[in-house]
């Protein structure tokens, strides 16, 4: 088992009547790429908040590195939350030194020029943020959380408002940092980014955790069953009927239906055979974290 | 410390109002105290060496550069709330800057403009002397007004100070900053003497007091109606009992708000 870096037990936050987030536990662990997954409004930045020090919980705790809740633990992350904040009349260079000083970077100047370099901004380090693109400036928020060299990075939107080539790069980037083997904590609304990179996810919706686990326990090998038939009125019927498997939804020109675990799709072609039904079409699918990710929050 | 205030000149160095409204400051308190024989205002007596020679010269000097802490009070306000617009603040604690050091951060650099605007105020009123009464005869006399004016300017950006991290926007800061400095003076006038030198601006004014005070007071006794006036132990305990105050709500405020 690997190390524990950090640790949320019981996390509660209300602004005003609204309750954020209700009892919150949640543990990651060193080397891991972990997932925050959740609609708007589910509580995923303030939890980040409340972690990263610019928010107060109401109730319960949460540790970084076994060392709890001390201001000296953010010096060994490198976090960027919801918005790139910088001096809009200082260049990225400039901005980076400020980073810098707070977070007591040895051999500042020749960090900042390898910075700049990884995430693309050499050309352009000398100009004000003011005058930046979009992409440009979360490309100098990853960078200014890099600069440090921390051993986790906390990411929340880092696509947010990007065009598809940003968000590539952005990607890219991101999972040649966690190729160093560095423990990345990444909330995100683009599902398959997260799939494509992550090792762990957490499902949050109204402030609580709904699932959370490996990637792969998530995924669960959940099979995902389409099927069609000249009669699809007919079809569903019979499907209902039989006791291990269920139509989940009809899209009008097909079926997709749910199976117990220790059935097989050629049982159900079987069965359904048996019952006068010949399919023409039988799809079986690995369900993807986008449809277990809905159905998670819709249920 | 070294490395907050590298942090903060990092910052400021390149911030266009900070160096607008020092120059102002730098080119306007000279100016006017230079030339201020020439404006002949009441109870000014007319000989220049009169004015400028110690230890009046250390009082002029003062008394005419606390009316331009406003503009260093602003430096406060528009540098401070800056850093919640940008959200700068809110970054700089997530980088791992503690609340602590946050405040400190900003008291430092209160401190340290206070520090280079009292030097300067001294140097003014050492060129003024120089200028006028061609030497620094007696300038050892009055010399206390170097760290009541340090005591003084460092006040104003308190409240400076506090009014930026209370309300984090430049517009409402300064309306405010310049509304309890306006309108607390023009309360005075209405007040009773007896109570209106305890409001906490006029404490801290009058710590640098009108050069020619006494004349002043001795004209209104002439007219019956003689000012209630705190003594300067008084004015500078009270003074110093307002600071601690607004600088404990100040530093509350950081430790406790949401950023």
């Amino acid at each position: 088992m690997s190390e524990i870096v950090l640790k949320v037990e019981n996390l509660s936050k209300s602004y005003g009547n609204v309750q954020a987030l209700k009892g919150l536990s949640l543990e990651v662990t060193a080397g891991s790429v972990y997932g925050f997954l959740g609609p708007n409004g589910s509580g995923k930045t303030t939890t980040l908040g409340i972690l990263l020090g610019i928010l107060t919980a109401d109730s319960g705790q949460f540790s970084w590195f076994g060392n709890g809740q001390d201001d000296a633990n953010r010096m060994r992350l490198g976090a960027l939350l919801e918005t790139p904040n910088f001096y809009p009349y200082l260049s990225a260079r400039q901005n980076l030194k400020i980073t810098g000083l707070i977070k007591n970077v040895n051999n500042l100047e020749e960090r900042i020029d390898q910075v700049i370099k990884r995430v693309g901004l050499s050309g352009r380090d000398h100009d004000k943020f003011k005058t930046y693109s979009l992409g440009m400036k979360q490309r100098l928020a990853i960078g200014s959380a890099l600069l440090s060299d921390p051993e986790i990075l906390v990411l929340d939107e880092p696509t947010n408002g990007l065009d598809p080539q940003g968000i590539a790069d952005i990607r890219e980037l991101i999972s040649s940092i966690a190729h160093d083997g560095k423990t990345i904590i990444i909330a995100s609304h683009i599902l398959d980014e997260i799939e494509k990179i992550c090792t762990h996810v957490a499902i949050m919706k109204h402030g609580k955790l709904l699932s959370t686990g490996t990637l792969g326990e998530i995924l669960g090998g959940q099979m995902s069953v389409t099927v069609a038939s000249d009669n699809l009125n007919a079809l569903t019927d019979t499907i209902n009927s039989l006791a291990w498997a269920k139509v989940s939804r009809n899209t009008g020109k097909e079926l997709i239906v749910e199976i117990e675990k220790d059935k097989t799709t050629a049982e159900l072609n079987k069965a359904l055979f048996e019952k006068g039904i010949v399919l023409n079409m039988l799809k079986t699918d690995q369900k993807n974290l986008e449809s277990i990710f809905l159905e998670t929050v819709q249920s | 410390m070294m490395r907050l205030l590298k942090i903060e000149w990092a910052k400021l160095s390149s911030y266009k109002p900070f160096w607008w409204l020092s120059g102002l400051y730098l080119i306007m308190a000279p100016l006017l105290i230079l030339f201020l024989d020439q404006l002949g205002f009441a109870f000014f007596p007319s000989a220049a060496e009169e004015i400028y020679g110690f230890p009046t010269g250390w009082n002029v000097s003062a008394w005419i550069s606390s009316w331009f802490q406003i503009l260093l009070g602003m430096i406060i306000v528009i540098f401070a709330t800056n850093e919640f617009a940008a959200k700068t603040a809110r970054q700089h604690i997530i980088d791992g800057l503690t609340r602590k050091e946050f405040f400190g951060s900003k008291l430092l650099l209160t401190g340290s403009i206070s520090i280079i605007a009292t030097a300067y105020m001294a140097i003014i009123a050492i060129i003024a002397s120089l200028i006028y009464t061609g030497g620094v005869d007696n300038v050892m006399n009055g010399i206390e007004y170097i760290p009541i004016f340090l005591f003084q300017t460092f006040g104003y950006l308190s409240i400076a100070l506090l009014f930026s991290l209370l309300l984090r926007s430049s517009g409402y800061a300064i309306l405010l900053f310049l509304c309890v400095i306006f309108v607390e003076w023009l309360i005075r006038q209405f007040l009773p003497s007896e109570i209106a030198a305890f409001s906490p601006i006029g404490v801290i004014a009058r710590l640098t007091p009108f050069p020619f005070l006494q004349e002043l007071i001795d004209e209104m006794t002439r007219n019956g109606e003689t000012p209630f006036v705190l003594d300067r132990g008084e004015r500078f305990a009270i003074g110093t009992a307002y600071i601690l105050g607004i600088l404990f709500i100040a530093y509350q405020n950081v430790m406790r708000r949401n950023f």
